[in-house]
């Protein structure tokens, strides 16, 4: 994918977790447990980065979170 | 514990990224779950064996099993509840085993046997007329004949119960706005069955040490939890000390999460 001064950048898609609001209950690790894994302590380890097949799984975890400590958030590339 | 506190983690990063996911080994996990499933199940099978050889041709089986399978929800409840309690507890990350997945496993494997329990003590009175509860006096609040009132407050314990397992295991369908609030008031549901088992219950001076013993130990667990400090309450404790954020002295402790 290449930069295009004329265009919009292109974008990637990732999650972002506010860690002062997470409490770790860890319902994000059960309802995406291919992108959220748990550290030893319960707390939300993320995928980098997030092709457009796992969106709908990641919005599933962001929506779930019970103290709103997740967020979908988009970076530009490229 | 505040001296070993370290610097305060960014409010929002998604710097603590997962390199390389750990999975477990296959086979000889498997291996030993199905052994243990197995043995379970065998056991299960003996227990459930033994109950009705012993409960054959005795009248009073249906109200013996009734008050059986409701004893047992009760506690199967109590360690729903508890375990509920622990899985937000801010003392949990003391703890790294079991892992906090395996904590959620085992809190939704507890909800799984209140709910088989909780059916088999509504089918065995509903279906005893000895009882005088009936399948109305099941579903619908003081229409049992038996103890009124007692046991709608089991009725009202079931459908809260109902609702907030519902909505649980719709978490990320729909938002943790919805079912967070729902599922802690839903504890409460503790509450109501424990004064139906009290009320309800013909043995209830033989069991009364162990509905005030986990009613005790209940309590006790959701005040500490209630509380305890989180990271978020240290947070805005140290913010309404200073006006100068930045300068704070280090804050957090020395875990991952927290870098």
């Amino acid at each position: 994918m290449t930069a295009d001064s004329s265009q919009a950048p292109a974008t990637s898609a990732l999650m972002r977790v506010d860690r002062i609001a997470c409490i770790g209950v860890g319902i994000c690790a059960m309802r995406a447990p291919d992108l959220v894994s748990l550290d030893p302590w319960g707390y939300p380890i993320v995928e980098a980065s997030l092709s457009d097949s796992q969106l709908n799984e990641a919005r599933a975890a962001v929506k779930g979170c019970p103290k709103r400590a997740l967020a979908l958030a988009w970076s530009a590339i490229g | 514990m505040a001296s070993q506190l370290q610097a305060p983690p960014e409010t929002t990063t998604s710097a603590h990224v997962r390199v390389a996911p750990s999975r477990a080994p296959g086979f000889a996990k498997g291996l030993a779950v199905t052994v243990v499933v197995a043995l379970s199940a065998a056991l299960c099978l003996a227990l459930v064996g033994g109950v009705a050889n012993a409960l054959a041709g005795n009248k009073n089986a249906p109200w013996i099993l009734g008050r059986a399978s409701g004893i047992t929800s009760y506690l199967l409840l109590t360690g729903l509840v508890l375990t509920g309690i622990a899985l937000a507890h801010p003392w949990r990350s003391r703890f790294t085993r079991p892992s906090q997945v395996n904590r959620i496993r085992i809190h939704v494997a507890f909800a799984a046997f209140t709910a088989v329990f909780v059916v088999l003590h509504i089918v065995v009175l509903a279906t005893d007329s000895y009882a005088g509860v009936g399948w109305k006096g099941t579903f619908i609040p003081m229409a049992s004949t038996y103890r009124p009132l007692p046991i709608t407050l089991g009725v009202i314990g079931l459908y809260a119960g109902l609702i907030a397992g519902i909505t649980a295991s719709l978490a990320g369908r729909i938002t943790g706005r919805i079912w967070w609030p729902i599922h802690k008031v839903a504890a409460l549901t503790l509450a109501l069955i424990w004064a139906h088992g009290v009320l309800s219950g013909a043995d209830t001076a033989a069991m009364m040490v162990v509905y005030v013993g986990t009613g005790i130990v209940v309590i006790a667990f959701a005040f500490s939890r209630y509380a305890a400090r989180n990271h978020a309450d240290q947070v805005t404790a140290r913010e309404r000390t200073t006006d100068d954020t930045q300068a704070l002295p280090p804050l957090l402790g020395g875990t991952s999460h927290d870098r």
